[in-house]
């Protein structure tokens, strides 16, 4: 596949967009204005070839593992792009670097934050697709599951560490942090990790002591705003305490999603209040522009999943969020095709890291 | 304290006492330095094998080889700065205070800047982890020492870039300081300040 073929694919994808957006008709998708939709396609494509300028000839992004498989599930997930076209245009080598670290136990990582880097590269693998990989993906599904905290490890269902998850590694601590769970279910989800293992209710207790909802967390310092903190007893919040911020909300949402609990439950009912309460797509809510980007990225994909097309705040006002996060992206991509975040704090003034979760927020904008 | 993380523990002891022992023995005019040395890597030795039977060697053989070189090397080259420090300083009181000064700042001063560290650029911040006695024998011990959960709340530097020392990259660096710190203390030796 030559780069110019590749190119006038983009460029059909991108005209063709609106079109096919009307088609649709009535899907949620619609919830874009075809002005919008066909925007959003034209910054996705700006963005893909950003991201596929910055690879390396090895197949990584910015020689870092993480980075590289974000990459990659961003790159292989650009809508409208036929997959063969995406596999030749850097897909295949991106997959082969990925698929180099994996080992014998089932994690892919290189060294250090073996669970993310494993939950990052199986999310790439999947959405590659590749027949070889699938033995690496259902290993590395299996990996994640059993790294939750569990018995295995000596930690008692009444631990505040139970079916959670962490960085993982030779750390001398145990802690798990809802941002760490959130990608290693969206990995066993991706992988497809059967609903009946025990590890999605292992996660649900942990996801239930990192909520703000004192019906159903036994934790002291629970209160009732709904909305999640970055572990048991500790939040990120600016203001401290156990107040509940934007990112891990949102991942909280998403990960009662992966983990089959259903929206009309009364503690996804729970954070619904909270992100009615705290709508907004200008900052992460009690982080401000702290890792805004992956809040735009959980943001989207929680409410995809929830099926949610349009919140009414507390204050009675309906929001599309779909226009208004479309909106927002295209309005903070640079004119070379990137995203990167004014506040660097988690690398997010990696412009690969930021870019490649930008684009996957879009793919979940456009998803029905 | 697990077995894995006995180098952490041993480092940090060091970043003290190693170079107290280096002015310790240039007072003493070096005498006593080779029994000194020698049950110093006699511990040493003793840590990584007891390292190694607890963990096994396929899991930890490799691993805890590395480590213990690594904080060998380090302990040996603060303890020559305490020697050298030690032959140049009339007062065995102001060498203590500055190798032990040094010492400290190379271990714990990244930690101590804050958010300041934070906002160096990564090559810079890489090398200052390398100098961190810390830092470069959890390194060499595969802990991920910045996002353990108290430095992971407290301090920015894991939460923006950085990457950890290679193993080779402390015994470089403490390798260079040990034959500079000797060289500095012959030529004392050779002046007769000792």
């Amino acid at each position: 596949m030559t780069r110019s073929m590749f190119a006038a694919a983009s460029l059909c994808v991108v005209l063709f967009a609106p079109l096919t957006a009307g088609q649709r008709g009535g899907s949620a998708a619609a919830g874009l204005s075809p002005a919008t939709r066909q925007e959003l396609m034209k910054s996705l494509s700006s963005g893909a070839a950003y991201l596929r300028a910055q690879q390396s000839a090895e197949g990584t992004f910015d020689a870092n593992p993480g980075v590289s498989a974000v990459a990659a599930a961003a790159l292989l997930r650009q809508p409208g792009v036929p997959k063969d076209m995406l596999m030749d245009a850097g897909g295949k080598r991106a997959l082969d670097a990925i698929a180099k670290l994996a080992k014998p136990d089932g994690g892919i990582y290189d060294k250090i934050v073996p669970h993310y880097i494993t939950a990052v590269s199986v999310m790439a693998l999947v959405a590659g697709g590749r027949p070889q990989d699938k033995p690496l993906i259902e290993k590395g599904r299996a990996y994640l599951a059993e790294h939750i905290w569990d018995e295995g490890e000596g930690i008692k269902p009444n631990d505040k560490w139970y079916g959670g998850i962490g960085y993982g590694g030779s750390n001398p601590d145990r802690r798990a942090d809802i941002i760490s769970l959130e990608y290693a279910l969206r990995a066993m989800k991706e992988a497809e990790l059967p609903a009946n293992d025990a590890a999605w209710e292992k996660a649900i207790k942990f996801l239930q002591r990192t909520q703000n909802n004192s019906e159903t967390n036994d934790q002291g310092w629970a209160s009732n705003d709904g909305g999640f903190v970055y572990y048991p007893g500790f939040t990120y919040h600016s203001d401290g305490g156990t107040k509940s911020y934007g990112s891990a909300t949102y991942a909280g949402v998403i990960s009662y999603a992966w983990a089959n609990v259903k929206k009309e439950d009364a503690r996804v009912q729970a954070v619904l209040k909270w992100v009615r309460d705290n709508y907004t797509v200008d900052e992460n809510p009690g982080m401000g522009q702290k890792t805004v980007y992956y809040y735009y990225l959980v943001f989207a994909k929680a409410l995809q999943a929830v099926g949610q097309p349009v919140i009414v705040d507390s204050k009675g006002r309906s929001h599309n969020w779909r226009e208004d996060l479309a909106k927002k992206l295209i309005s903070l991509q640079h004119p070379e095709g990137y995203w990167v975040n004014t506040d660097k704090a988690e690398l997010q003034d990696n412009k690969v890291l930021v870019t490649a979760f930008t684009m996957q927020a879009m793919e979940a904008i456009l998803q029905p | 304290m697990t077995t894995a993380t006995l180098p952490i523990f041993e480092a940090a002891v060091l970043v003290v006492a190693a170079p107290l022992c280096g002015v310790a023995l240039a007072v003493r005019r070096l005498r006593g330095v080779v029994p000194a040395a020698a049950l110093f890597a006699a511990a040493l030795t003793a840590s990584a094998l007891w390292t190694i039977a607890a963990l096994g060697w396929s899991a930890s053989g490799g691993r805890a080889l590395v480590s213990h070189a690594t904080v060998g090397t380090i302990g040996f080259a603060l303890a020559a700065l305490g020697a050298w420090f030690g032959s140049v300083w009339r007062d065995p009181l102001d060498a203590a205070a500055y190798s032990v000064g040094i010492s400290l700042l190379a271990a714990f001063g990244i930690f101590a800047a804050g958010p300041l560290a934070a906002d160096l650029p990564t090559p810079v911040l890489n090398a200052a982890l390398i100098a961190s006695p810390i830092v470069s024998a959890a390194s060499a011990a595969d802990v991920d020492l910045l996002r353990t959960d108290l430095l992971y709340r407290i301090s920015p530097l894991a939460h923006g870039r950085f990457d950890y020392p290679a193993w080779f990259a402390p015994l470089l660096m403490y390798g260079t300081l040990l034959l500079i710190s000797l060289a500095g203390t012959a030529r004392a030796l050779r002046k007769g300040q000792l």
